[in-house]
C-alpha cells in the first residue's frame, strides 16, 4: 500500500469569523490532489496549517511524520509555491540561488539553472522588472530545484494568462512523472485541475464537502436539467444539490443510480469541476 | 541562519550603499563644525538601526512567511535577526573606527580612549534601543509598529536633551566623564543582559505569530 504524502485528521483552526471543521483527508503519494473552493473557503488557511504557518488543532502528517514535531526534516522534502512573489524584488536569480542553496541541503544550482533557461527568465533582470508569469516561473524554479518529493501549490496559477498557465501545468505533469513524487494543488480555478488533478477536494465554508477520485467523480456525476414535474418526482436522497432558473431545475445527480437510467428521455449532461463546485457553493440541499 | 542572514544582506545592499555615500558626504562637510565624535556616534547609530530596515523590507515581501515553508524554524528567524544586529553593530563600529583614525592620522588631536569609550556607550545604547524595538516589529509588522518605533526612539533622546537642557543631568554627565570607561563597560554589559531578554520575549512573540 503506497503511502500517503498528506494525512489530515481532524484538523480545525478557529478565527473570529471562519473555521476549519475538522478536515479529514489525505493526498495519496504520486497523485495530484486538487485542492478547491470559493474565496475564503478555507484552502489557503488548510495549506498554512499543514506547514505550520498557523497554529490549528489535529493531525497534520507528511510522508508518515507529524507535520508540527517534524517539521525541519520534512520541510527539505516540500516545495512550496503561493500566489505572489516573496523574493525580494531587488534581487536577481543569481541572488535568489545563493540565498535559496543555503536554505536547503539537497538544493542543486544545476537544476535551478536548467529551469531558468527551460522557462527563458532573463538572468540580468531583477525580478521587479519580471511579468507576473515570470514571477511564478521563478517561484516554481527555486521550489523544484532542491529535488522536492510534495509540491504543496496555494493559487500558483492566478493572474496568469492560458498560454503562462498551460505551460506551468505542464511543469507540474512531469514533476509527477516520478511516483515518489505528489501535488496538493488549491485552486479556484477549476478549467487547471479538470487538466492535470487525480483526485479532487472541495471546500466550502471550512468544511469538505466532497473529495474523490476525478475521474469517478466526473463520471458518477451530471446535471438533471428538469422542469417542475420532473423535480418533484425525484426522491430528495437522490438530489445532491440543485439550482432554480428560468427555464426549470438544475439538479446535480449520482447519474448511475438505477433511477436515471430507468428515464433515458432525461437530460443529464456531464459536469465539470466548475459545474460541482458552482453547484456545491450556491446550490441547495434540499427541496 | 545563513540563507537568511544574506538575504537580509543583500536586501540592504541598496540601502546600504545609499548610507555609505550619505555618511561620507556628511563627514567630509561636517567634521570640522560637528566634530569627528559626533561623526562617529552617527556612524553606529545608522549603521546598528538597519536591522529595523531589515524587518521592514522582510514584511513587505512576506519573506518570513515564506521561508517557514523551508526547514527553518521560527527560533532561527528571530536569532537571525539578533546576530543582524551584532554584525551591524559591529560593522559600524569598524566603520566608526576607521574614521576616526582618518581623523587622526590627519589632525594628531583625537583622544583616542575617549573615542573607544563615546563608541562602546552609544553602541550600548543602539542595542538597548533595537532591544526594545524588535519585539514590536516582530509582533505588530512594521506598518502598524512605526509610530510604536517613533515613540522608541524619540522618547530617550527627547527625554536626555529635555532633562539636560533642564540641568538635570548635569551630576550625572560629570560622573559620566570622570568614569567613563566604566560606564561605558557597564552600560555595554547591561545592554547585552537586556538584549537577551529581549531574545526571549522576541522568540515567545514569534511562536505565536501567524501570517
Amino acid at each position: 500500500m503506497s503511502q500517503n504524502a498528506i494525512f489530515v485528521k481532524d484538523l480545525c483552526k478557529d478565527y473570529d469569523s471562519f473555521s476549519l471543521d475538522h478536515l479529514n483527508f489525505s493526498v495519496p503519494q504520486g497523485s495530484i490532489v486538487g485542492f478547491v473552493g470559493e474565496n475564503g473557503a478555507g484552502k489557503t488557511t488548510t495549506l498554512k496549517s499543514i506547514l505550520g504557518i498557523v497554529s490549528s488543532q489535529g493531525l497534520a502528517q507528511v510522508f508518515g511524520k507529524d507535520a508540527r514535531e517534524q517539521e525541519l526534516e520534512i520541510k527539505e522534502q516540500i516545495g512550496v509555491v503561493f500566489d505572489e512573489n516573496h523574493f525580494y524584488e531587488c534581487f536577481k536569480p543569481k541572488q535568489v540561488e545563493a540565498v535559496m542553496k543555503r536554505m536547503y541541503r539537497n538544493w542543486d544550482s544545476g537544476c535551478f539553472g536548467r529551469y531558468l533557461k527551460e522557462f527563458k527568465l532573463p538572468e540580468q533582470k531583477t525580478i521587479k522588472e519580471y511579468s507576473r508569469g515570470m514571477k511564478m516561473k521563478l517561484s516554481i524554479a527555486a521550489a523544484l530545484a532542491h529535488h522536492p518529493k510534495l509540491l504543496i501549490l496555494d493559487e500558483a496559477t492566478s493572474g496568469l494568462d492560458p498560454i503562462v498557465r498551460e505551460e506551468i501545468l505542464d511543469i507540474f505533469l512531469d514533476f509527477i512523472q516520478d511516483e515518489q513524487h505528489s501535488i496538493l494543488f488549491s485552486s479556484h480555478i477549476t478549467s487547471d485541475l479538470d487538466k492535470i488533478a487525480d483526485y479532487v477536494i472541495f471546500i466550502h465554508n471550512g468544511k469538505i464537502v466532497l473529495q474523490q477520485d476525478k475521474a469517478l467523480l466526473l463520471d458518477t456525476y451530471g446535471l438533471l436539467k428538469c422542469g417542475r414535474q420532473v423535480f418533484d418526482s425525484l426522491p430528495r436522497e437522490e438530489i445532491v444539490r440543485y439550482r432554480q432558473n428560468g427555464f426549470g431545475y438544475e439538479v446535480l445527480v449520482d447519474r448511475t443510480h438505477r433511477l436515471f437510467r430507468a428515464h433515458p428521455d432525461w437530460v443529464i449532461d456531464p459536469v465539470s469541476i466548475e459545474d460541482i463546485m458552482l453547484l456545491l457553493v450556491r446550490g441547495k440541499e434540499t427541496r | 541562519m545563513k540563507g537568511l542572514l544574506l538575504n537580509d544582506l543583500l536586501g540592504l545592499r541598496r540601502t546600504l550603499a545609499y548610507i555609505f555615500v550619505f555618511l561620507g558626504i556628511y563627514a567630509l562637510l561636517f567634521t570640522g563644525t560637528m566634530g569627528p565624535e559626533f561623526i562617529s556616534g552617527f556612524i553606529l547609530v545608522l549603521t546598528t538601526m538597519m536591522v529595523n530596515s531589515a524587518v521592514m523590507i522582510g514584511d513587505a515581501a512576506k519573506w518570513n512567511m515564506y521561508a517557514l515553508t523551508m526547514p527553518i524554524s521560527r527560533r532561527t528567524l528571530v536569532q537571525e535577526k539578533y546576530l543582524l544586529m551584532l554584525l551591524l553593530g559591529g560593522g559600524g563600529m569598524a566603520l566608526s573606527s576607521l574614521y576616526t583614525f582618518v581623523i587622526y592620522l590627519l589632525h594628531h588631536t583625537l583622544d583616542l580612549r575617549g573615542f573607544f569609550d563615546m563608541v562602546l556607550l552609544l553602541f550600548s545604547l543602539c542595542l538597548f534601543l533595537n532591544s526594545v524595538i524588535l519585539p514590536i516589529l516582530l509582533r505588530f509588522g512594521s506598518e502598524k509598529a512605526k509610530y510604536l518605533t517613533i515613540i522608541c526612539y524619540g522618547v530617550p533622546v527627547g527625554g536626555i536633551v529635555i532633562l539636560g537642557g533642564m540641568g538635570v543631568l548635569d551630576g550625572w554627565i560629570g560622573f559620566l566623564l570622570q568614569n567613563r570607561t566604566m560606564v561605558a563597560l557597564a552600560c555595554f554589559a547591561l545592554s547585552l543582559v537586556f538584549m537577551a531578554f529581549s531574545y526571549r520575549i522576541s522568540l515567545w512573540i514569534y511562536q505565536k505569530k501567524e501570517w
